[in-house]
């Protein structure tokens, strides 16, 4: 459970043994007035532009019903089997120097991907780092993404892919 | 859509109205700052994510922290050797992160996640993000059997490198010019000290790359430096031609001519960085040869990192010669991209020039070796290896450090405060082996009477050959002379150079007589026929304590000579000279004969110039281990540093005076003794160079009123 909303662990009726993540944001930050709605729509947008293996796979999002009651916005998503957190997996799987940096690297390599779709994550914390059983880490909740600002990335690299001594 | 997950329904609702703990990194933000919303940002929250993973910061409950130090006591426990530096690898990364905060952006180191992503990956390979420099892993099968280095390292790029226009020229250049009059061994040419300085280079990198003291090597070189460096080490010499070094002793008529300057003007494209005009073909062929070496040395790094050749040239320019810092007393971090660029080119270039360079490392037991000479045997290469490391910020001279005059705490030198590849305390003994075996080399070898006898009347040709020029067509062409004197001596081998320059000579002189000294002057280089004399030999320490000021004086007068234009340098030059024979004949009394042929074929000076490559440097050891590491100056740790530098100054630095072997046979016949003769030799010297300056300053002064 994060500061915005819970996930919980679902499956579909027909393929009980394939999980997904529910995630809703919680009570207290509910609502369904029009910002809420358009911030929603841009959450799903986002989300939906990204398909990396570092980072949580969003499958789809709608309005739900839980138990005859009110309608609650929630998002499926990929489900990371056996999810841990980065520092609590690094705390009990960590063996050697070279482990962590693949771990760090799987990290990396997904904002890496979220970047070059123009988007700044900008809740990069430990528990946003989420990494399987296998090891493998996913950059999660991407609910607080910002559009970058700025140049053009690819321009900018372009034109200084050397870094050149100033004194000279 | 509808999902059915009953079981878990009450429990979905109960959380989604209990809200929770977050473990999210507080950040305070400067309000409507739009440059948050960049990649750094991420990058930051990243940097600081893993600091506290690594205990830079506080986890967030007492359980977490247990978990934490858990794992900290297995992975970079004590007793592993790779902890410590993997844990200052990790601690400037993560530094690189979260420091870049206070940076301005486009100064920041990291640009995006990938560069992080490169930099953590090289701890991972034995050799970094140089994995691909196929040369650095050893049994190579592919090499080339020389002296000393044996086995070296020649893969098929090396192979092109040092078959290429500029560096196969070297194969035409003897190492040690004229030094084979006394050790008929040292023949051999520079190319093989090429090879030779590779192989070692080589040495150095797979060195560094083992060192468990400093992570800075490992971190801050990509492939791409690595490849440059042992570029460099390759094309170092280039712009040696024959008797470089001895030529380049004359400042004065060879200003801004250097070997250095040559493959700068190279490799940058910019003939004003050397002093003669290079013909526009040898410049333009010299480059067109290293561009397509520097093709092949680029060819397989990754696309990513694939620069245009140019640039790749100028990077090696900068190894050669580093830019200078602009305040050599703030030490450079490697937070920003500019410190790091400027630290790693002064590394890579402390490898090639400095007092525990490779250059160094191979050239004395190269020339040992072919001398027959055992003298640089007792360097300890492998101990040496081991212990070295690099130093990112040399300590400062503090005011408790530097010692007090009437104390007897050792005196430590202005630290120069650049970034260098230093020893542990373990390589203290190979380093004062190497400082000892360049002393001992210099005095025995290099320096050795004879050498010196045959540089000193090559000097003198040269000399002459710049006088009759300016005589006979004034000092507007000088430059033009000078170049071709230079071109000629760099595309000929050494004696085709000595015979060039004596036709040159025999053209431009028209007395007879003159033609005829000329003539022996070349044929005492070319076949030790009548090799001048030594009259005269003084050190500062065999000096009477009297005339120690006045050897002091004459070295300094020397060196305010090189600093004159080339005109008044003639002119100087050949007054002292001729002083120096009036004031010798006076003393034996014989007649001067003032001719051309006399004053040229009769007396050779030669009076050392103060060096800064003859004192120690920049050089340090790193003492302790892990956190309680820590940089001293090597003359914290050992005496020879400071010894050494005395030593060159005081004993193995010899004023010379040689006379003809008939001047010499006219003042043995006077029945004087060695000691006589040479306080007469001396007094001589001294007052034709005070007597040159007062004269000099007088016509200055005449000319201003």
């Amino acid at each position: 459970m994060g500061g915005g909303g819970i996930v919980i662990e679902c499956f579909r009726k027909e393929v009980p043994t394939r999980k997904y993540a529910l995630k809703s944001p919680r009570l207290s930050v509910l609502n369904t007035d029009a910002t809420q709605k358009a911030l929603n729509r841009e959450e799903n947008e986002r989300a939906a532009k990204l398909s990396h293996e570092n980072v949580v796979l969003l499958i789809s999002s709608a309005n739900i019903s839980v138990d005859a009651g009110s309608p609650i916005w929630a998002q499926l998503m990929e489900w990371v089997d056996g999810a841990e957190d980065l520092a609590t997996f690094i705390y009990k799987n960590g063996e050697t120097p070279s482990h962590l940096i693949s771990l760090f690297c799987g990290a990396l390599s997904g904002l890496e991907y979220i970047h070059s779709q123009g988007l700044i994550h900008w809740d990069i914390k430990t528990a946003n780092c989420l990494v399987s059983k296998h090891g493998v880490v996913k950059i999660a909740d991407i609910g607080n993404a910002r559009d970058e600002m700025g140049l053009d990335k690819k321009n900018e690299k372009d034109e200084i892919a050397y870094r050149e001594c100033p004194s000279n | 859509m509808h999902i059915e997950n009953a079981p878990q329904t009450e429990r979905f609702l109960k959380n989604i109205s209990a809200g929770s703990q977050s473990r999210r990194i507080p950040v305070e933000l400067k309000e409507g700052e739009k440059t948050y919303d960049r990649p750094w940002f991420d990058l930051y929250m990243f940097g600081r994510t893993i600091g506290r993973i690594f205990g830079f910061e506080d986890e967030t409950s007492e359980e977490r922290n247990r978990l934490r130090k858990c794992f900290l006591d297995k992975v970079l426990s004590p007793d592993n050797v790779d902890a410590p530096i993997a844990k200052q690898f990790f601690k400037l990364i993560v530094d690189r992160l979260i420091l870049s905060i206070e940076i301005e952006e486009s100064k920041r180191y990291y640009r995006d996640a990938q560069e992080v992503m490169d930099d953590l990956r090289k701890l991972l390979n034995q050799f970094g993000d140089a994995h691909d420099v196929k040369e650095l892993y050893p049994f190579s099968r592919r090499v080339i059997r020389i002296p000393v280095t044996r086995n070296t390292e020649c893969s098929a790029r090396i192979e092109k490198l040092i078959d290429c226009g500029p560096v196969k020229r070297l194969k035409k250049h003897r190492q040690l010019a004229l030094t084979y009059h006394v050790y008929p061994g040292v023949r051999h040419v520079r190319h093989e000290h090429t090879l030779g300085i590779v192989g070692k280079t080589l040495d150095y990198v797979r060195a560094l790359y083992a060192d468990k003291s400093s992570v800075y090597f490992r971190i801050l070189m990509d492939s791409m430096h690595v490849r440059a460096l042992i570029f460099a080490a390759a094309v170092h010499d280039v712009g040696h031609g024959a008797f470089g070094h001895y030529l380049e002793e004359c400042e004065a008529l060879f200003t801004k001519c250097s070997h250095e300057d040559y493959i700068q003007a190279v490799l940058r494209r910019k003939q004003a960085l050397y002093g003669a005009t290079i013909p526009k073909e040898v410049l333009k062929n010299d480059r067109k040869a290293l561009l397509k070496c520097a093709q092949v040395w680029m060819e397989d790094l990754r696309s990513r990192k694939r620069l245009r050749v140019d640039r790749f040239l100028k990077l090696v320019a900068d190894i050669l010669k580093p830019p200078k810092i602009l305040n050599p007393l703030q030490s450079l971090n490697l937070l920003t991209h500019e410190d790091t660029e400027l630290a790693l080119r002064y590394i890579l270039s402390s490898i090639i020039d400095s007092t525990i360079d490779a250059d160094k490392l191979d050239y004395l037991k190269r020339d040992a070796h072919h001398g027959g000479l055992d003298y640089a045997w007792a360097t300890d290469n492998d101990r040496f290896f081991q212990s070295l490391t690099t130093v990112l910020s040399p300590p400062k001279k503090s005011e408790e450090k530097a010692g007090d005059v009437n104390t007897l705490e050792p005196q430590l030198p202005e630290a120069e405060n650049y970034p260098t590849v230093a020893v542990t305390t373990k390589g203290v003994e190979p380093v004062e082996c190497l400082l000892v075996a360049r002393y001992q080399m210099f005095r025995a070898m290099y320096w050795h009477k004879k050498a010196r006898a045959a540089t000193a009347v090559l000097l003198q040709m040269v000399f002459r050959y710049f006088q009759l020029h300016i005589a006979k067509e004034g000092v507007g062409k000088v430059l033009e002379y000078r170049e071709i004197l230079l071109s000629e001596f760099r595309q000929r081998d050494d004696d085709g150079s000595i015979i060039w320059l004596r036709d040159e000579l025999l053209k431009l002189t028209n007395l007879n007589v003159e033609q005829e000294g000329v003539v022996k002057l070349a044929m005492a280089i070319l076949e030790r026929q009548d090799l001048p004399i030594r009259i005269c030999e003084t050190s500062y320490s065999r000096c009477a304590p009297k005339d120690r000021e006045r050897y002091q004086r004459i070295l300094e007068l020397h060196l305010w000579l090189h600093r004159r234009e080339i005109t008044d340098y003639c002119w100087n030059w050949s007054r002292i000279l001729l002083k120096t024979m009036q004031s010798i004949h006076e003393k034996i009394d014989s007649p001067t004969n003032e001719s051309p042929q006399d004053l040229y074929s009769e007396i050779f000076l030669d009076v050392p110039l103060d060096r800064s490559s003859d004192k120690v440097r920049n050089l340090y050891v790193v003492a302790g281990e892990g956190d309680a590491a820590h940089v001293e100056p090597f003359d914290t740790y050992s005496v020879m540093g400071k010894a050494i530098t005395d030593a060159f100054g005081i004993w193995a630095k010899q004023l010379r005076v040689f006379a003809s072997p008939e001047l010499a046979k006219i003042i043995n016949k006077q029945g004087k003794s060695t000691e006589e003769v040479n306080a007469l030799v001396f007094d001589s010297v001294y007052s034709a160079y005070t007597e040159v300056f007062e004269e000099y300053n007088k016509k200055m002064l005449g000319k201003k009123a």
